[in-house]
């Protein structure tokens, strides 16, 4: 008897699973059939969107052209407290964030990384972040949202009183949505670029493309609802490259109001918790250095930012002496090589400034007069002489911006 | 004859349950499945007393997730276990049993007469695979479980810190440990699979274990290299530490899901290959 055909359910199994896995994403992929609307039209209804109720789980991945900095640090280690490796770190690589928002007074988003989470809850009265794996927990009371909406539109009569031609600001989302356009017009193109499917629900594409030739960034597009009018999902493209260099947006959205203990939070029994000064503390506190250095008839204090060129190309110069400030120590020292980058400050952990220098050294290309920090969307450079430049451009153009 | 008949026929209906039970008593007798589970009691024991013995502080940060909330809250040192052991022990077993399914019958010369009763080789199949599976739930369990009692032996306890910064009493945290060994015995289920097919493959069961274990490792290799990141949702190690998605607040219940989906789907393939493999199979021993 010819056995063979018991073979027969192992030879189906896998077809099965490959013909789920890609209509599963052919579905996905459809494009759905919605009413045509211009961009005028589009980013009106954004503006009246009222369906401000969502939790949803987001992903968000770049791809900037930087070397993969997670395998830098030391292995086993969750992402570091320290600002400048955490940002760097959520920057590169992929997140996936858990999020909840009820009207704009309340949300929580939690970011699952693996055996460990980063949460952020805002609520009406206080702001919280939490950081699972150092057990650590920064908190902020609000400012009373009321009093705060009241001295502003008592500042803005103020000032519509001196100015009557401000009386014209836009009000309605259709004037907003004009003046949007308006003010955009001359370096950006705004187009509706079609449909998709965004976590499974039918949106209109809003695609930004930059007229500017020089700038790095390709077009960004933005997926918008089409029942509700909330952003889906966001991607930035650079230029010549074929993969998007940002994304983020829902990969599961649920537009029911989440439950209102969500939005709660208490941190937990020998979390270290750092309180945030109060907006009139942090006045207080900068007026009374102010007034310290006004006192001692200090030098000038450091020059303003210099901004170069507009548009989408435009570049910041930081003045010299702010990359000391940052204890980024560039040019000096070894002449030609990499000398430490860092600094070893009273305070930090030597480790981690070590760790910070690593990543800095894979990252940092050494250019004429500096060294940068080239990404496919944004580039910085450090000049020899301590000024930091910046600029959705390449890096050569941030050279040729800083021997000005 | 109709009596007859009948008899049979009520045994073979029987046999399913039957051949399960003696199967599972065959399994927990043996001393291997014991010292195998002894081992990895001693998993979060000698984590207990490592961290209770010494008092180095200048370590904090680093080792094993949740190493250090141990001293703070013993039932910690469950999480911690399951983290040391997901990658290396609990596979490990897990290769032993899953590759001695098939191969050690027919190492010792039992196999020819378990298929004389009328079992039928599908029903042979689906046991040992049960057998295993009830392995994977014990091994895991006897993870947390130790890990809690020796937690509260040796340091203080009460609610739990969650990583959300949310905070559960005991009974919550318990709940939470017994899905959490769900859902670490769900993670298991694909490379039981595995095993069980490369046990039809051969009648050398160490061969068979050593594959099992072998693979379970360079899936993990694989899914630790960034350029394959295309195949990493396909690997069956990809979830293995996903289970802290359970200790959040509120339960983030998607890895969950994808894990079952993708342990199901490679039961599913080594299922069938099994079952292929071990139908045509001509038993000589």
């Amino acid at each position: 008897m010819n056995k063979n055909w018991r073979w027969l359910p192992a030879g189906i199994v896998p077809v099965v699973i490959v013909t789920a896995a890609v209509s599963g994403s052919a579905v996905a992929e459809a494009q759905p059939q919605l009413p045509a609307r211009t961009a005028q039209e589009l980013l009106e209804f954004v503006a009246t969107s009222t369906d401000d109720a969502y939790s949803g789980t987001v992903e968000q991945s770049s791809n900037l052209g930087l070397p993969d900095l997670s395998l830098a640090s030391p292995p086993g280690r969750t992402p570091s407290s320290d600002p400048t490796s955490m940002v760097l770190e959520l920057l590169t690589g992929e997140h996936s964030a858990q999020v909840y928002v009820d009207g704009p007074d309340k949300a929580k988003v939690q970011v699952l990384d693996q055996l460990a989470q980063r949460s952020v809850v805002i609520n009406e009265t206080d702001a919280w972040y939490y950081d699972s794996s150092a057990n650590e927990a920064a908190h902020a009371v609000l400012p009373d949202k009321d009093a705060a909406k009241a001295a502003l539109e008592a500042k803005l009569q103020e000032k519509v009183a001196e100015h009557p031609e401000l009386q014209n600001i836009p009000r309605t989302p259709a004037e907003l949505a004009q003046a949007f356009l308006a003010t955009i017009d001359p370096s950006t193109e705004v187009t509706v670029d079609g449909t998709s499917r965004v976590a499974g629900r039918s949106a209109y594409e809003l695609l930004l493309t930059p007229e500017d030739a020089t700038t790095l960034i390709g077009s960004i597009a933005v997926s918008i609802d089409s029942e509700t009018g909330v952003p889906l999902s966001v991607s930035v493209q650079a230029r010549g490259q074929d993969e998007a260099a940002f994304e983020a947006g829902f990969s599961a959205v649920d537009f029911s109001t989440p439950d209102a203990d969500i939005f709660e939070f208490t941190p937990p029994e020998g979390a270290t918790v750092t309180e945030a000064p109060t907006a009139d503390e942090a006045k207080a506190h900068i007026d009374e250095a102010k007034a310290r250095v006004d006192g001692k008839d200090q030098p000038a204090p450091a020059e303003e930012p210099v901004v170069i060129g507009e548009g989408w190309s435009t570049i910041v110069e930081l003045p010299a002496g702010t990359a000391a400030q940052l204890g980024l120590n560039l040019g000096t020292g070894e002449a030609a090589g990499m000398g430490d980058i860092m600094e070893v400050k009273p305070g930090m952990d030597p480790e981690e400034v070590a760790g910070a220098q690593a990543m800095l050294e894979q990252a940092l290309t050494e250019v004429d007069g500096g060294h940068a920090l080239q990404t496919s969307l944004v580039s910085v450079l450090i000049t020899d002489d301590g000024r930091i430049l910046a600029g959705a451009v390449s890096a050569d153009q941030l050279v040729a911006a800083s021997r000005r | 004859m109709p009596a007859e008949s009948t008899e049979i026929r009520i045994r073979a209906g029987g046999l399913g349950l039957t051949l399960v039970l003696s199967e599972i008593s065959v399994l927990f007798r043996r001393l291997r499945t014991w010292a195998m589970i002894g081992a990895l009691a001693l998993i979060p024991i000698l984590i207990a007393v490592v961290v209770r013995v010494s008092s180095d502080e200048s370590a904090s940060g680093r080792g094993p997730a949740f190493l250090n909330s141990i001293t703070q809250n013993g039932l910690f040192v469950s999480l911690t276990a399951l983290t040391v052991a997901i990658p290396l022990f609990l596979p490990l077993t897990i290769g032993v049993v899953a590759g001695d399914t098939i191969a050690g019958e027919a190492n010792l010369g039992t196999l020819r007469y378990l298929l004389v009763a009328p079992a039928g080789r599908i029903r042979l199949l689906l046991v040992k695979y049960a057998g295993a599976a009830l392995f994977c739930f014990v091994a895991t369990l006897t993870v947390v479980v130790t890990g809690a009692i020796i937690g509260a032996l040796l340091f203080p306890i009460g609610p739990v810190t969650l990583l959300s910064g949310d905070t559960v009493g005991i009974p919550g945290y318990f709940v939470r440990l017994l899905l959490l060994a769900l859902y670490v015995t769900v993670s298991l289920m694909g490379l039981s699979a595995i095993g069980l097919f490369i046990s039809t493959l051969t009648t050398i069961p160490v061969g068979a274990m050593a594959a099992t274990a072998a693979l379970a490792a360079v899936s993990q290799i694989l899914g630790a290299l960034p350029q394959l990141e295309w195949l990493h949702p396909w690997l069956f190690t990809n979830y293995w530490l996903g289970f802290g998605d359970l200790l959040r607040q509120p339960i983030v219940w998607n890895s969950f899901a994808d894990n079952a989906l993708l342990q199901f789907g490679y039961i599913a393939v080594f299922g069938t290959l099994a079952y292929g493999r071990f139908s045509t199979k001509d038993i000589l021993s």
